[in-house]
């Protein structure tokens, strides 16, 4: 048996697993090999085994060998006259303890709200192997694959993870991550199960439909983007719900983007009004309507009572109306007032909310 | 009577009443000296008869939350956190989307627009949405679906089409392949050097506008002419059939009409060849064929 076979070159793998050195041979049929294994370093031998067998690999239980350790293998294989043939050439291989990737902002069974997700992962590799390349793969709920990110490259300056976009409300999806190090350890999160819902169904659509019957779909979108102005800056929230624009001169203003052609109501939900002074304006630029906050006595003898008033001003009049008077509020108390113009006459009513 | 411009009750039966008070085009509202919860302004007036928070409708016109934010509007966004919208669409139950349309948003009434599709197939309900991308991310999505149909023919492009009656489209699927023989067999050999696989359509029939959902006799040879160019123009185009069948297709033949029964109110037909180009609903083709509009800085 002048032949020596040949061991194919080793990707690293865990050492708590146990693995199979295959190689090849064309000479005689193999009944066993030998297979010897040094460390890379010092050259002491920590396996040298012979293993009956006709396959054409020689297998080494786990734990055998070490993680983050380099070593040398040579392999020899008998035929059935157990005559050994040279050993192969030497392959040099690592053993590194298995990467762990996880989503890091993906769990089981989440509920994702949105119809794309950037997803963020952390990759973990106790010998300090480095990642080279991953992928983020979409699957639907019977596994089949859907979209992928492509492969992405993992370097030092970004963070690891990739946006999925496409997903269909109220449907599961199952993500997952592969990869592998610059040694070629491949990588595998697993499949992870997630939930998308991300529209609540509603009558009235921001995105109107119709099917024009000359073989066009007419899209329309009823998208409003509105943003006010406060002055003055910066705006100062009550509990991140509320605005508060008690201090002398402070309002929020809304001045573009939106015309209202002609009045019909508007509420207003607030509390701690500074008596006597206006609360809400409504201008073309020449005529406005404005509501005040009130206090007075109706009644000798009796305490204060809070009222709105209304006025509505144009060129030739004002319309002025008044809520019923109230007892005054407590700062804490919010008051809803609805003001509604039906046939240019307005209507001002004020509740407790 | 009004009196020291206040309408004051000093003579008239109605003298006490309201004074109708018309003000138009209101451009500017404030609120102040409150800690304000809700702003809401709305075209209806029974929705004043609810209790805030109202859900946002087609007659609402403004809706300040103050939720950390002086947003009033029905996204919550503003426009520095968008700079384009995308309009996608795809057949119900399929997962792929077709990007129709990128919109560049630069001032906020950019968000009311209208597009008209010309490429879906007919018997098919489509799901579109809008998404809104800043620097070609995609942010919040807004869908809604529709079923597609229509009558007969229309063969398409980006911004126009033209409608058939009484059309026959006759497809062949095309592959190509070579026969060799050799010389000491008795059977040839065949080799499929291509993945050709596509239909050439051979289509004939009446071109004619629906004016007023009337065929326009009147005008049809003017429509016939304007379709002639349309057909020779050299761009890609969308056959779609009221059975649902669809095609991206080239022009690759001579337009030719037969006009053997036009004394019958004039009734001429005209016969082209049609070679698909691509699938009808793959974006990258859509667009390589010219009938999408895509910001290619967002598309890849």
């Amino acid at each position: 048996m002048a032949l020596s076979p040949k061991l194919i070159i080793q990707i690293p793998w865990d050492a708590t697993l146990s693995h199979n050195f295959e190689f090849t041979y064309t000479g005689n049929q193999v009944y066993a090999n030998r297979l010897i294994i040094k460390n890379n370093i010092t050259n002491v031998t920590v396996c040298d085994t012979k293993t009956t067998s006709f396959q054409m690999y020689a297998p080494i239980i786990s734990n055998l060998l070490s993680n983050g350790i380099t070593y040398n293998a040579q392999l020899s294989v008998f035929d059935i006259n157990d005559v050994e043939s040279p050993l192969s050439q030497t392959i040099i291989f690592q053993c590194l303890s298995t990467p762990i990737v996880t989503f890091t902002n993906l769990v089981a069974n989440q509920i994702i709200r949105n119809s794309n997700y950037n997803f963020t992962f952390s990759y973990t590799q106790a010998n300090g192997e480095l990642l080279n390349e991953y992928q983020i793969f979409l699957y639907d709920s019977n596994k089949n694959q859907l979209s992928t990110t492509g492969i992405l490259y993992a370097n030092a300056s970004s963070s690891l993870g990739g946006t999925l976009s496409g997903f269909s409300d109220n449907t599961q999806y199952y993500a997952r991550i592969t990869g592998s190090t610059v040694n070629a350890v491949s990588i595998d999160s697993g499949y992870v199960i997630f939930s998308v819902d991300y529209i609540a169904p509603e009558n009235w659509s921001k995105l109107v439909l119709e099917n024009t019957d000359d073989g066009m779909i007419k899209i329309s979108s009823n998208v409003t983007l509105i943003t006010g102005t406060v002055s003055p800056t910066p705006a100062i929230y009550v509990n991140d719900t509320k605005i508060d624009l008690t201090a002398n001169g402070s309002k929020v203003y809304f001045d573009k983007d939106f015309n209202i052609a002609n009045i019909v109501g508007f509420k207003i939900l607030g509390q701690k009004f500074i008596p006597y002074s206006t609360i809400a304006e409504f201008s073309n630029g020449v005529n406005k309507i404005e509501v005040k906050y009130m206090l007075g006595t109706f009644t000798v003898g009796e305490n204060q009572q809070a009222y709105f008033v209304l006025n509505a001003y144009n060129s030739y009049a004002c319309s002025r109306i008044c809520s019923t008077p109230m007892a005054v509020p407590s700062d804490s108390q919010e008051i809803c007032i609805s003001v509604k113009r039906v046939s240019n006459i307005f209507d001002l009513s004020v509740t407790l909310e | 009577m009004f009196f020291l411009n206040y309408n004051s009750a000093l003579g008239y039966t109605h003298s006490a009443d309201i004074t109708p008070t018309d003000i138009e085009d209101i451009t500017y509202v404030s609120v102040s000296n409150q800690i304000c919860d809700e702003l809401f302004i709305s075209k209806d007036a029974n929705s004043f008869n609810q209790s805030l928070p109202i859900t946002w409708d087609s007659n609402t016109i403004l809706d300040a939350k103050f939720e950390d934010s002086l947003i009033a509007g029905n996204v919550s966004l503003t426009l520095a956190q968008l700079d384009n919208i995308r309009i996608k669409y795809r057949e119900v139950n399929s997962y792929d989307w077709v990007i129709f349309s990128d919109i560049p948003i630069k001032v906020a009434s950019d968000l009311i627009f209208t597009r008209f599709n010309r490429f879906c197939s007919a018997n098919t309900t489509y799901e579109f949405s809008i998404s809104t991308m800043l620097n070609g991310v995609e942010g919040s999505i807004m869908t809604n679906t529709i079923e597609s149909n229509f009558d007969e023919f229309y063969i398409m492009e980006k911004d126009s089409g033209y409608h058939g009656i009484n059309i026959e489209i006759t497809p062949t699927r095309n592959q190509t392949s070579s026969i060799i023989t050799p010389l000491d067999g008795k059977y040839p050999v065949v080799i499929y050097n291509t993945e050709m696989n596509y239909d050439s359509l051979n289509v004939k029939g009446m071109f004619i506008q629906l004016v007023n959902n009337e065929f326009d006799k009147v005008g049809a040879w003017k429509y016939r002419d304007s379709m002639k160019d349309f057909l020779l123009d050299k761009k890609s185009k969308i056959i779609k059939y009221s059975d649902g069948r669809c095609f991206l297709v080239a022009i690759t033949d001579n337009v030719v009409e037969d006009s053997s029964q036009y004394n019958a109110e004039g009734y001429t037909l005209m016969d082209f060849v049609a070679t698909e180009v691509g699938n009808y609903a793959d974006t990258q083709m859509l667009y390589d064929a010219g009938l999408v509009s895509i910001n290619t800085d967002y598309y890849y």
